[in-house]
């Protein structure tokens, strides 16, 4: 809405026509519907090009003569669309060539006004038209702007596919990276080509497929260009355009996370271990020794009893010190691993 | 009736304190120790078709032959013919799959943690 607000209040319009008459008409018409509004006017096309661009204010549309003295015709519509200037353009012909005029609606021409029944009213509506459509072609190029950044950008890699035969047709920067194979390279590609042979028919069964499945097998196996193999999911999604049915297809390398729980099995293991010392190492000396207390608390015979029982209680007690240093050793150990 | 009592443990300490808790108790009972399983069934070997009550108190974790391989082979040897035989597990851990382990042998009486306290030793020779 913001940019409809601006060329409602500040409109500058670009007219290249040679007729000082017709010039002077359309200008009236344009002053008395538009408030605030900039007339520009050349008289033939290169100083009309030469204006446009060197233009520092920016144009908001363009009105264009088909019969100029320097070009005129088909050839003054392709050479001025050549440009591409970012501002909607408006013929302005005579009733001979309306066919030509129609006809270049199709290659980017806006609209085209018959000078014969131009009225500011007509004056007025076709340029809001024109300048409506134009704002909302801009917002679409912006979208799609945005939708290849989110593609090309993402930091997963990420392809376009075709639905039917699953060849790539695009692969954003991170699968190029990733996977070490240029965009040249995975044109030339179907997506099944980075499985495994085995891998390959359920990917096709489940990408082709009509429903949206997700696949019930994760933990798939993607080659990298250098032969290198890592483990990823994949997701996916339908779309259409113009051209035909598209897959968008991104892989999730999980190589790392499935190291990780295999590491940490092999601690659960160890820490298992650990848990079995203390249950047997530990204890076979704890209870001697509370054996050997129990015989102390019975009122032993002798002096070299009571000592006898205490020689073997700090014997048992060394022996269970090692046996707890020798835990918290194997458990520093497999902390630092 | 005549009774004998087995300490079969390979911890000398364990043995000495069970004998001699045994000993208080009633020091007209005959005590082995055997340092093995090995020793212990070649003893229970000399004592067949004995009628005596032989009560053998069995470690789990020893040197040659362990006190599952011990079971094995009381079973296998049909018990030396001994009418009865009484044998205790007495073991060190608290690990609960040795317990589980031990009840699947319906012939052993009982499952005592180290240490033996005196009541336990009353009840494992029957003493009031």
């Amino acid at each position: 809405m913001s940019r409809k607000q601006d060329f409602l209040e500040k409109l500058s319009v670009l007219i290249i026509e040679d007729n000082q008459g017709d010039f002077v008409l359309i200008e009236d018409y344009l002053i008395e519907k538009f408030k605030l509004i900039s007339i520009k006017h050349c008289s033939d096309y290169a100083s009309g090009i030469d204006y446009l661009s060197k233009a520092e204010e920016k144009i908001s549309v363009i009105l264009l003569d088909l019969n100029l003295p320097d070009l005129n015709g088909l050839e003054l519509i392709n050479s001025i669309l050549a440009h591409n200037f970012q501002a909607p353009i408006i013929i302005l012909t005579g009733y001979s060539d309306v066919s030509m005029a129609k006809s270049s609606l199709k290659s980017g021409i806006y609209d085209y006004l018959v000078k014969d029944e131009i009225n500011p009213a007509i004056l007025h509506k076709t340029i809001i038209y024109a300048l409506n459509r134009s704002s909302y072609i801009h917002q679409i190029e912006e979208e799609k702007h945005n939708y290849e950044n989110l593609f090309n950008f993402n930091p997963q890699p990420t392809w376009l596919l075709d639905a039917e035969s699953l060849e790539i047709l695009n692969a954003n920067i991170a699968a190029q990276k990733i996977y070490g194979i240029t965009l040249d390279d995975f044109l030339k590609m179907a997506f099944t080509q980075l499985h495994p042979k085995e891998e390959r028919k359920i990917i096709m069964q489940t990408l082709i497929s009509k429903e949206e499945e997700e696949f019930t097998k994760n933990h798939f196996t993607h080659f990298l260009s250098d032969g290198k193999e890592i483990k990823v999911d994949i997701y996916f999604r339908k779309i259409k355009n113009i051209s035909g049915d598209r897959i968008i297809v991104q892989s999730n390398d999980i190589s790392e996370t499935l190291k990780h729980i295999s590491t940490i099995e092999i601690q659960n293991e160890k820490l298992r271990n650990i848990a079995w010392t203390q249950s047997h190492g530990v204890r076979a000396p704890l209870s001697r020794i509370l054996g050997m207390i129990n015989m102390l608390e019975e009122q032993p015979d002798s002096f070299d009893e009571i000592s006898f029982w205490l020689e073997q209680l700090k014997i048992s007690t060394n022996e269970m010190d090692d046996i707890v240093k020798k835990i918290v050793d194997e458990t520093n150990r497999f902390e630092q691993e | 009736m005549k009774k004998e009592i087995f300490i079969v443990d390979d911890d000398p300490i364990y043995r000495l304190i069970v004998s001699k808790t045994i000993g208080k108790l009633d020091s007209s009972l005959p005590i082995n120790e055997c340092k093995n399983g090995e020793i212990g069934l070649a003893k229970l070997e000399d004592l067949k078709n004995s009628k005596h009550e032989i009560i053998v108190l069995l470690d789990i974790n020893m040197p040659i032959v362990n006190g599952w391989e011990f079971l094995g082979a009381i079973e296998k040897y049909n018990f030396y013919n001994l009418d009865q035989l009484m044998i205790y597990m007495i073991s060190s851990s608290i690990d609960t799959s040795d317990k589980v382990k031990a009840d699947q042998y319906a012939f052993v009486k009982g499952f005592y943690h180290k240490p033996l306290t005196n009541e336990d030793l009353k009840i494992i020779i029957g003493i009031d």
